[in-house]
């Protein structure tokens, strides 16, 4: 009982520190994508990845080319309008799972551009 | 002496005699000064001084202030030195006694001829005071080294009457008040109840400063309560009691911060100054929120770059801190927040504006030195506890600041073994002793005092002096 219970907490512990590496790496990936190019840009790089995984199940080949393709347009993102460093810099290996929520929260992009039209016609 | 050591106080006081300094007073000037009794029963200076409001010198004052904020004393004569304060034979006994050598003197009244707004008067009073206390302390084995005043309200008049002072009359030095009350420029119908000031290092004063340097006299600055200069805290007290705990101190802090920011030991590095009557156990305090404004507001200050974190940085504070949820309009919002926090209307690097580089001039020294180099001397009465930490926070340098002070003549004063309080009252070595007692005094006052000093202290002094 003793072993289960200390089982149970160390994987409470674990998940909890999970939770909140994974929070802080979200809150980073947001704050360094700001500029609206640099954000489509990383909303079409999540659905060629989407679709890089699909491909998988039919022709590799197209799938070595969207990865190519995620690359270009994530780095270029950074490189050229948001002259920043990419989010994964910081936050290896999480970085991918945060940006994949971000993309689904925010319907890849649809739900930001309503939300910019909506804050404009309030402040009209 | 005490226990061999020379005993100076370096700030002690006459109680002016009005029948005898009347007669020193210019005819024309004499019905304007004289003494009336308050409503408590006390004595006050009655000064018939310049009216702004009438243009004539129909204005009725009374000083010290009897009543309102930062009123002056009353019931002030101190039971055992009132009578010498007046008399000399009596304060020679007291000292005699008490085992000081020389009294240095600075004036009661006096303490309040800053104030008075007719400069014609002021000079009057100046010269009246300087030759009666000349003629007062002359004599007595040159015990007595009266100080002289000077009016402030004319800079010419006083720079003559420091040469006179000095070369004419014998005196080996001059007081200086901490600062003069001038109208303040939001209600200047209101002074001098609502008043700015301006201090001994102002600009207009320098000529003071540069005949004391040129005369080697150490200027003492000395203030005092009711008398309408500035008084810090205690313009804003009207109990005499806080009054009085601040008075000193708040006018000698503002007066010695200004003469440091306002570069006047910079342009005089020779100039010594006595900041008087304010205790010292406040220096380390001050002197070190002088050294730390300097370092960080002055010498590493750079108002063309100032800190502004990355936008980066502040979005991610400010979601982790607000959530993830909706960061559509938290990007935006923390973007605002952002550009109204850090201008991005006016670029640092391209604002060039005087005003942000406040004591620019002074970035190459660091306030301290002026300590090191003997510049600045405080003072410290019999059951001051101050001199015994003072080197602990400064170092050796906090041995030579302060100087012995019975304050003999005022309420608060100390006679009954005055010397052998300040000198127990900690652990003091003996040379460190000597330089409380009667070494700081000779370092302020200078040649002025060493060069006329009794006979038999010239001897004892001697390793103080080289």
């Amino acid at each position: 009982m003793l072993l289960f219970l200390t089982t149970l907490a160390i994987f409470f512990e674990i998940g909890a520190y999970a939770v909140k590496y994974f929070q802080e790496a979200k809150a980073h990936f947001v704050a360094s994508h700001q500029h609206p190019i640099n954000q489509f840009l990383h909303h079409l790089t999540n659905i060629v990845a989407i679709a890089a995984v699909i491909f998988l199940f039919y022709d590799w080949r197209l799938t070595i080319v969207c990865l190519v393709l995620t690359q270009i347009f994530a780095l270029g993102g950074h490189a050229f309008f948001e002259k920043n460093e990419p989010a994964f810099v910081k936050y290896p290996g999480i970085t991918i799972l945060a940006s994949m929520q971000w993309s689904f929260e925010n319907w890849f992009g649809v739900r930001q551009v309503l939300q910019y039209f909506q804050h404009k016609a309030l402040s009209d | 002496m005490y226990q061999g050591l020379p005993v100076i106080d370096a700030d002690a006081h006459k109680l002016e005699n009005p029948l005898v300094m009347r007669d020193y007073i210019e005819p024309e000037y004499r019905d304007r000064i004289g003494l009336v009794i308050d409503s408590l029963g006390d004595q006050r200076a009655r000064i018939i001084d310049f009216n702004p409001a009438t243009g004539k010198n129909d204005l009725m004052r009374m000083f010290p202030q009897p009543q309102g904020m930062g009123k002056g004393g009353f019931r002030n004569l101190h039971p055992d030195t009132t009578l010498g304060a007046m008399f000399n034979r009596i304060r020679i006994e007291h000292m005699d006694r008490e085992g000081i050598d020389v009294h240095v003197i600075y004036g009661t009244l006096n303490l309040i001829f800053s104030s008075i707004l007719d400069k014609d008067l002021a000079i009057a009073l100046c010269r009246a005071y300087n030759s009666y206390m000349a003629d007062d302390c002359r004599g007595y084995d040159n015990r007595l080294k009266p100080i002289g005043v000077i009016p402030l309200q004319d800079v010419d008049a006083a720079v003559a009457e420091i040469h006179r002072c000095v070369n004419e009359l014998g005196m080996i030095s001059v007081a200086v008040a901490p600062n003069m009350p001038i109208p303040h420029p939001k209600a200047p119908e209101a002074f001098p109840e609502i008043r700015s000031c301006k201090t001994i290092s102002h600009p207009d004063f320098r000529p003071i400063l540069q005949a004391a340097v040129d005369l080697n006299i150490g200027l003492g600055i000395h203030g005092g309560p009711g008398s309408y200069m500035v008084g810090g805290i205690s313009d804003y007290t009207e109990t005499f009691v806080l009054t009085h705990i601040f008075v000193q101190r708040n006018q000698q802090q503002l007066a010695l911060a200004r003469m440091v920011f306002d570069g006047a030991f910079e342009q005089f590095p020779t100039l010594r100054v006595g900041f008087l009557e304010g205790g010292c156990g406040w220096v380390p305090d001050l002197a070190h929120a002088f050294h730390e404004h300097w370092e960080k507001r002055i010498r590493d200050f750079d108002p063309k770059h100032p800190y502004r974190p990355s936008l980066m940085e502040f979005t991610k504070l400010m979601i982790q801190e607000r959530g993830t949820h909706n960061n559509v309009n938290l990007i935006s919002q923390a973007k605002n927040l952002f550009d109204l926090l850090w201008n991005t209307q006016h670029d640092p690097t391209k604002i060039d504006d005087v005003s942000l580089y406040e004591h620019y001039d002074l970035r190459h020294r660091d306030p301290l030195e002026y300590f090191e180099r003997g510049q600045i001397f405080t003072s410290f009465e019999s059951d001051d506890p101050g001199p015994a930490y003072l080197h602990i926070a400064m170092g050796e340098t906090g041995k030579h600041l302060a100087c012995f002070s019975g304050d003999y003549g005022h309420w608060d004063g100390v006679l009954q073994n005055c010397v052998h309080d300040a000198a127990t009252v900690a652990d003091y070595d003996r040379e460190h002793l000597e330089l409380l007692l009667g070494g700081n005094a000779l370092a302020l006052y200078g040649d002025r005092l060493r060069q006329t000093l009794p006979n038999h202290l010239l001897a004892q002094t001697t390793n103080l002096t080289n």
